[in-house]
Formats: structure tokens, sequence, C-alpha cells
């Protein structure tokens, strides 16, 4: 049986991901997939180099139930672009990063996600487009999370 | 006077709502159309509460109710513990963001404290109102960050290796002329 996935759509730009787990942290894979859909809005990262930031997605159905501390994790610098991971999570609010290009920041989080190959170079571009459109001229876009079996 | 906590959560609850599709009104007036009506900002300059109302808003949402809902997942931090863990951490950074005039956020916040020390008792809706408020408080952050006139960070670019080379290369010339300056007597 095929593994779940989840899609990140953008949908001011009509462009979409493929997200699959990882071998690690599938407890989190499930407890995002649990609660989806999901929307807000796109920032990036700011420091250290590049990546698509989400730091409010409202997870309404199940409340967090682990903490980073206790999570397998990985060096930012280290792991392939498009690798998504949590980041300062709880309660009912979650923070996922994807790394879009490259990172010097050696620091480790839980990793639990990734952009399948197919679907990476529209993570790059979209991510490099959020860098400029985002930060200079101040655009507003949207993303969205849903399962790809919903679709 | 608190208000009735459930009708503040609503209250805040709508907000974030609104959140999750337009900038709240008190960052667009402060980070878009620079304007400040608390006094703040040395000199009439605008930098001041722009880095500052974005540093204390991050920091009470990311850095301070963050960690309080987070070490609360540990059921043995009892409904007292929460409530010293709110006025120990909140009140500091929330003088800054108020400061700053970032008002709505500032509102909830002074709201949620005063609840939380007057209305109620009960471990499971101090979290859900701080919950609430964790959720504004990230989309607060998120907007902040995507309002920040990053455009002035072009003036001053990160120096690359050779650039610090060369900077160091010319060190010298800075205490040569030093020394050959007239220096004042005290």
């Amino acid at each position: 049986m095929d593994e779940p996935r989840f899609i990140i759509r953008w949908p001011e730009l009509n462009k979409q991901v493929r997200v699959g787990p990882i071998d690690r942290n599938r407890k989190l894979f499930d407890w995002f997939m649990e609660n989806l859909p999901a929307r807000c809005i796109q920032t990036t990262t700011v420091v250290a180099g590049l990546s698509v930031n989400m730091q409010f997605i409202r997870m309404n159905k199940t409340v967090c139930d682990w903490i980073q501390e206790d999570m397998e994790l990985e060096y930012i610098h280290e792991w392939p672009c498009g690798r998504g991971f949590m980041f300062m999570t709880a309660g009912n609010v979650a923070h996922l990063c994807f790394k879009v290009d490259w990172v010097t920041e050696p620091l480790a989080y839980p990793t639990f996600c990734e952009v399948i190959e197919e679907d990476k170079p529209i993570l790059k571009e979209v991510g490099w487009f959020f860098w400029e459109r985002l930060l200079m001229e101040k655009e507003t876009y949207h993303v969205e999370f849903i399962r790809e079996e919903d679709t | 006077m608190a208000e009735n906590w459930k009708m503040l959560q609503q209250e805040i609850d709508a907000a974030s709502e609104r959140a999750v599709e337009e900038c709240p009104d008190d960052m667009l007036r402060v980070f878009e159309y620079d304007i400040v009506r608390t006094g703040a900002g040395t000199g009439r300059l605008m930098m001041g509460p722009w880095w500052e109302g974005a540093t204390s808003t991050r920091y009470l949402g990311s850095y301070y109710i963050f960690n309080i809902v987070k070490v609360a997942q540990d059921m043995n931090i009892s409904a007292e513990q929460i409530r010293q863990l709110v006025n120990l951490m909140l009140p500091t950074a929330l003088g800054t963001v108020e400061l700053c005039d970032i008002s709505d956020y500032a509102r909830f916040t002074r709201q949620t404290i005063d609840c939380i020390n007057e209305e109620i008792d009960d471990r499971e809706d101090m979290l859900s109102l701080l919950n609430s408020l964790w959720f504004y408080g990230s989309a607060a952050n998120a907007w902040c960050q995507y309002r920040m006139k990053w455009g002035i960070g072009l003036s001053f670019k990160v120096n690359h290796r050779d650039d610090l080379i060369y900077m160091g290369s010319r060190a010298n010339e800075a205490f040569e002329r030093w020394d050959h300056e007239k220096k004042e007597e005290n």
C-alpha cells in the first residue's frame, strides 16, 4: 500500500507540491495529517538560508502531545532540500518549515517529511519567488495543506 | 475587572480567523503606515518601534506563551503554577508591545492575564484561553516578520570574506591617522 501524502498548495500561484513521510518521526507526520486541512499565510526565513516558513497552522482536531526535544533531530545544514520540520509547535498551533536552498545554520530540528523528488524544482521556484515578493514587494500569499486522498 | 474569559476567547479566535486572511489592523498601522500613538520612537524615528515591536511580539508569543503551553503538556504543572508563569513571563514583553502600539495583541494579552488572575481557576480553561492567545500571537509574529521593511537591509549587506580582509588591511590607516592627529589635553 502506498504511503499517505499531503499537498502544499499556493492558491494565488496555482502551484502545489506533494509531501510524503520520511524514515523518522512518523508520529509528527500522522499528527499533522490528522489535523488537515489547514491554511495560513506564507512567509520565508530571513536568517542563515532559505526555507519556506508557515508559522501559524491551526491544528484543530488534536492538541500537540509531543515535544521537540524528545523527537529524532537532524542538523538543517546537512539534510536535503525539500525536507520539512516542525519548530516551536505546541497546543493547537503548528509551525512548519521546508528547506528550499542552502542553509548555513548548524542547528537540529525534528524532521518528518519531504517533498517528493519530482516536485522539488517547484518548491525551489516558489521559495525564491517568495523571497523576493514577500520581503520586498509585500504581496500576500496563502498556503494550504490538504491530504492527497481528499483531493 | 476582567471580562468574561469565554467572550474574550471568542474575540481572540475571531481575530485569529481574520489574521489567517489579512494583516491585523494594529500591525498594518505600525509597520505599513508608520503610525504610533504612544510617543514611542526616539527622535520621532520609526526604526525603534519596528524593531522593538516585532521583537517583543515574538518574545511574547513564540518564547513566553509558547513555553507556558508547552510546559503545561506535563500534567503535573498545576493551574497555580501556570498562573505564576503567566505573571512572571508575560508582563515585560507585553509592556514593549503596548509601547510600540501593537494595540490589539496587547489588549488581548492584558485581558488574558486579568482573566487568569481573577476569573479562571480551572487548569484546562486556562490552557484553552492561552492556546487561543498563542495562535493569535503566532499570527502576529508572522505578520510582523512579513511587514518588516527588509528593504532597509539592502543598505547594509553582510560582508563577504574578501570585504573583511580588505577592511582589516586598512585598519592600520585609522590608527596611523589617530597617532598623527593632535591630541586634545584633558
